[in-house]
């Protein structure tokens, strides 16, 4: 197995440096030329309302995007292929905390939270359901630690990430429901996020 | 963005109208077009490498694949260890093992003759296959929180067997929460561990799985 950590700061983000300044009238994104692989079939724990949610979660939280993701590529070698081939990918980025729902944490916190996507090869790779995490986009988690590290991930992938109303997150021209922060609607847990506006003020 | 406070999954009630016009029995939603190229049946060895083998993921987790056998005539699985780096088989769907954090328990990779993995929502889901494999997460502490430890282990496996033969998730268990036909079918194809959703997560092969197999693959 090969590892590579790269960001993905690339040209197009130095671009969005650029554009920074009048950014309130371009509608600039770092995702318009980019081409979605969705990937992996997976199996992966599912919550089917809230009470299963909040029982899983260390923490739930509306935090912010701070800064660019931080890419791992895993690679191995394919004895079907003759090569290397790419088997797993992975971002993390850090989030300031904006509101504390469950959980031992306080406003102003950041925490480090892991999705399994990235670009390789000019693709957007994902194994993950969930958009990818873009920075100053604000969103409500519910957070599980992993056991042997400090990082932070959505439970159940797209069980454990929610619109926060009112945020004004970048566009994701990747996504048919990009406000929903989902590929595709049928990821998103309408009951349990109906369930999160009634209970929570967020 | 705008977000009402109480939103009304509507989309539930036209997909509720599809299945009343559907029939019950064909479940195309269930399984994926496509074969793998070069073949027309699905007879292959899993290749377990080391990677995949520990003290939790025992030999006997990954015997239990070929309860896959048996249904179709043209679907036979052999299950074969890799004891030393050496081994190779040639027809081979190669398990391997890796720690993948608590997010995952397991997952099935497509790829194209390049060895570039699939779209599994578009691509691949309509394509032949080159190959595919398949990788289990050694974390064990993914599975440790499930009633059943092992148990959620082999069936996380066979799952991904069953992905590996083209099956599908039989019911949508995120947003719309609903299986175009029957519900909640009781299926070792759902997601989750055995037992979520009132059982409808299962530890074995159901009925279901057994009647989208052969639909897939033939009697
Ligand atoms: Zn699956
Ligand atoms: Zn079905």
């Amino acid at each position: 197995m090969m590892k590579k950590i790269t960001a993905i700061i690339t040209v197009l983000a130095a671009c969005a440096l650029l554009t920074a300044c009048n950014k309130s009238t371009e509608n600039f994104n770092d995702f318009d030329d980019i081409k979605l692989v969705r990937t992996g079939f997976a199996n992966r724990r599912v919550f089917e309302n809230l009470a299963a949610l909040e029982d899983y979660v260390d923490l739930a939280v509306v935090g912010k995007f701070t800064g660019d993701p931080e890419q791992e590529e895993r690679y191995r070698y394919n004895e079907f292929f003759g090569k290397d081939v790419l088997y797993f990918v992975t971002s993390t980025n850090t989030i300031e905390i904006e509101k504390v729902l469950i959980g031992d944490a306080e406003i102003g916190d950041t925490l480090q939270i892991v999705q399994d996507y990235g670009i390789v090869d000019g693709d957007l790779v994902t194994f993950s359901d969930l958009t990818p995490m873009q920075k100053g986009d604000e969103w409500l988690f519910f957070l599980k630690k992993e056991s042997d590290s400090d990082i932070y991930f959505c439970a159940g992938d797209s069980d454990g990430r929610f619109p926060v109303p009112n945020a004004e997150n970048e566009p994701m021209p990747l996504s048919d429901c990009p406000d929903l922060g989902v590929y595709d609607e049928q990821n998103f847990m309408w009951n349990t996020y109906n369930e999160i506006l009634e209970k929570y003020d967020i | 963005m705008k977000i009402k406070k109480r939103v009304i999954p509507m989309l539930a009630g036209v997909l509720t109208a599809v299945m009343l016009t559907s029939t019950a029995s064909a479940h195309p939603e269930d399984y994926w077009a496509g074969k793998y190229i070069g073949y027309e049946d699905a007879k292959f060895t899993l290749r377990i490498s080391r990677s995949a083998q520990t003290d939790f993921l025992t030999s006997d987790i990954y015997r239990s694949a070929r309860d896959w056998n048996g249904i179709s005539s043209n679907v036979r699985v052999n299950v074969s260890f890799v004891i030393n780096a050496r081994t190779t088989i040639d027809d081979g769907i190669n398990v391997y093992g890796d720690n993948l954090g608590e997010r995952l328990l397991g997952y099935t990779t497509p790829y194209d003759s390049n060895g570039k993995p699939l779209d599994t929502s578009i691509d691949g889901l309509i394509s032949d296959w080159a190959y595919a494999d398949i990788t289990m997460n050694t974390n064990s502490s993914v599975f440790s929180v499930a009633s059943d430890p092992k148990l959620a282990a082999q069936m996380t496996f066979v799952h991904e067997v069953g992905h590996v033969l083209k099956l599908t998730h039989p019911f949508i268990s995120r947003g719309l929460g609903g299986h175009t036909i029957d519900g909640k079918p009781v299926a070792i194809m759902n997601q989750g561990f055995p037992g979520d959703y009132g059982g409808a997560v299962s530890s074995t092969i159901t009925g279901h799985d057994k009647s989208c197999l052969k639909a897939k693959w033939g009697a």
